[in-house]
């Protein structure tokens, strides 16, 4: 009877985490696919690159329709080492649709930057499993051995244009200073775990419920709980800790620079909430100063740095510094409408992100030779390609948060957020710096509608994946207004069974 | 059948959109017209369900939210 009682919890569990043994499964089978059939004599050593990244974008697919069909709403599996919840629900979603947007934006570029590697979309697979296990990790060892996972497929993707000076720099820059916020994390959890003795977040919650009101906090706490938010916002890419992102960026494919900037995002802020608002919510208004700094500076250096960029790379890398800083303050918050503010955000910056690297990477010249690189490339695209330039200036409003569009509810809502709790001078500082991120965008429109290029280019036409892409989330940033009711009320739900 | 029209229009005018990036005559495919046309109407129409479902959702959870906060505040002025 004990013996069946067993089996039955532990199939539980593996129906908790159906999609990411599903997408487990096909990532071995894709590899074993990919290595025999590559190097097949017999088949002339065909190049799988194509094939594979379509079964990539198929098992993903399947894997967002086992998530949204899943049987269980709120779960906690694996001996505690798991949760499954609204949140990771939601969260999941948005990361499996995300890198199928990265995988179906970045087939074009595969096949003219001869990027000759199956492996590019095995990594994708593998990275897209270990953020998909962060979401669900409850617990310090399986969140360390996820994000583990996660960096280094990220590390090999930087570095994955092997003819690439640059690329095989950002790879290890990437490395060597992801090894590093690594090791700040888990001396973080370390010292957590020497104060607390536990390693479980809801057990660490239980321990510090009530520790503000007596005011019994140890300095190795504080130490610890410091390291670990530092860690994350090393990852992150919060300022000051920003500091890699820029070369990193550039120096990676394109394709890859698109997939770091929309997906590990969902997953890395996902955990970091979770630890927030969970574990480490009684010690909200000492995280909350670190929080509230960290903010200021990624609007303050997302504004200013994008301003000096001449590539469109590492300017909209400082940009997303600023999508950062701006998320940040709704964290800041600590309230169930600033998690919905934050999670609203994020979903609006998914789609706007997806949306300006699907438009980077399809300013190619018909001769498949010349790709967007420097700002002033940009030169004339009103006149040689004005769908693609009016959808480009769409988006950019919508970056700066300009009404009606998408990227003007989601700030709205934010700085709502953030006065509701308090906090007036962070609101005050994110509508100047919009105003201010406002110059490099409209800057961008004006390159493109009356400045002349450096060199005279005329972008082809755009393949039918990036079309469809660019069509899906400009139809979701230009019409969002009209009906942002089930959005609203979905994060308003997920923040409130999360914090509520 | 308002969400069935808007959802449809969007829909065509999506491939409509799609056409114009990709610099091809706008009705060029028609069979995709077609498609989109139905996604859209299809999407528009699961959005109403789901969001007449999550407002009674959500309507629930507050009422579940005031009545704790009540019970919360009766057994503060109880303590008192």
């Amino acid at each position: 009877m004990m013996g069946l009682h067993f089996i039955h919890l532990f199939e539980n569990d593996f129906y908790a985490l159906f999609p990411e043994l599903f997408l487990t499964c096909t990532t071995m089978l894709l590899l074993m696919f990919g290595v025999v059939w590559s190097t097949s004599k017999a088949e002339g050593y065909p190049i799988l690159t194509h094939t594979i990244a379509w079964l990539s974008v198929w098992s993903l697919v399947c894997a967002f329709g086992l998530t949204i069909h899943s049987p269980f709403s709120v779960m906690v599996s694996f001996y505690n080492t798991f949760v499954i919840d609204e949140l990771t629900f939601l969260l999941k979603a948005m990361v499996l649709c995300s890198a199928t947007a990265a995988m179906l934006m970045s087939m074009e570029y595969l096949k003219t930057s001869m990027l000759n590697i199956f492996e590019y979309s095995i990594l994708v697979l593998l990275s897209t499993i270990s953020m998909l296990l962060l979401i669900s990790s409850y617990d310090f060892i399986s969140m360390y051995l996820a994000i583990e996972m996660q960096s280094l497929c990220f590390y090999v993707l930087a570095a994955s244009k092997r003819h690439s000076e640059f690329s095989t720099e950002a790879g290890l820059k990437y490395f060597l200073l992801g090894a590093f916020s690594s090791g700040v994390l888990l001396f973080g959890c370390s010292l957590v775990y020497g104060y607390t003795g536990l390693t479980n977040f809801e057990d660490i919650a239980k321990c510090l419920a009530g520790s503000a009101l007596f005011q019994t906090h140890h300095s190795f706490l504080h130490l610890g709980m410091g390291l670990i938010m530092i860690g994350f916002l090393f990852k992150l890419t919060a300022a000051p800790f920003h500091f890699w992102a820029p070369d990193v960026y550039e120096g990676s494919p394109t394709s890859v620079t698109a997939f770091f900037a929309i997906t590990p995002k969902i997953a890395l802020l996902g955990v970091f909430l979770r630890l927030l608002l969970g574990s480490f919510y009684d010690l909200l208004f000492a995280w909350q100063y670190v929080l509230f700094f960290c903010s200021i500076c990624s609007l303050f250096i997302g504004a200013f740095g994008a301003m000096a960029q001449k590539k469109i790379k590492r300017l909209l890398v400082y940009s997303s510094i600023g999508h950062v800083g701006y998320l940040l303050i709704g964290i800041c918050c600590g309230t169930v409408e600033g998690l919905q503010a934050v999670l609203l955000y994020l979903i609006l910056y998914i789609f706007m992100t997806v949306n300006v690297f699907t438009i980077v990477l399809s300013c190619i010249d018909h001769s498949k030779t010349f790709r967007l690189k420097y700002i002033q490339d940009l030169g004339l695209l009103g006149q040689t390609h004005p769908v693609l330039a009016l959808t480009f200036s769409c988006t950019l409003f919508s970056m700066a948060g300009i009404p009606p569009l998408a990227g003007f509810c989601s700030k709205f809502y934010l700085f709502f957020a953030a006065m509701g709790s308090s906090l007036y001078g962070l609101a005050l500082f994110g509508v100047l710096s919009s105003v201010v991120s406002c110059f490099y965008y409209i800057r961008l429109i004006k390159i493109m509608y009356f400045e002349q290029p450096s060199q005279l280019v005329t972008y082809g036409a755009i393949d039918h994946e990036k079309a469809i892409l660019l069509g899906i989330t400009t139809t979701v940033i230009v019409f969002f207004f009209l009906c942002p009711h089930s959005l609203f009320l979905w994060t308003y739900k997920v923040a409130y069974m999360f914090l509520g | 059948m308002s969400a069935t029209l808007i959802g449809a229009s969007l829909g065509f005018g999506m491939q409509l959109y799609i056409n114009a990036l990709r610099k091809l005559p706008l009705l060029r495919n028609p069979w995709e017209h077609v498609f989109w046309t139905g996604v859209g109407a299809a999407a528009a129409n699961m959005n109403a369900e789901w969001e007449a479902k999550l407002r009674k959702e959500v309507a629930e959870l507050n009422k579940e939210r005031q009545a704790t906060n009540a019970s919360f505040m009766e057994s503060i002025l109880k303590e008192k």
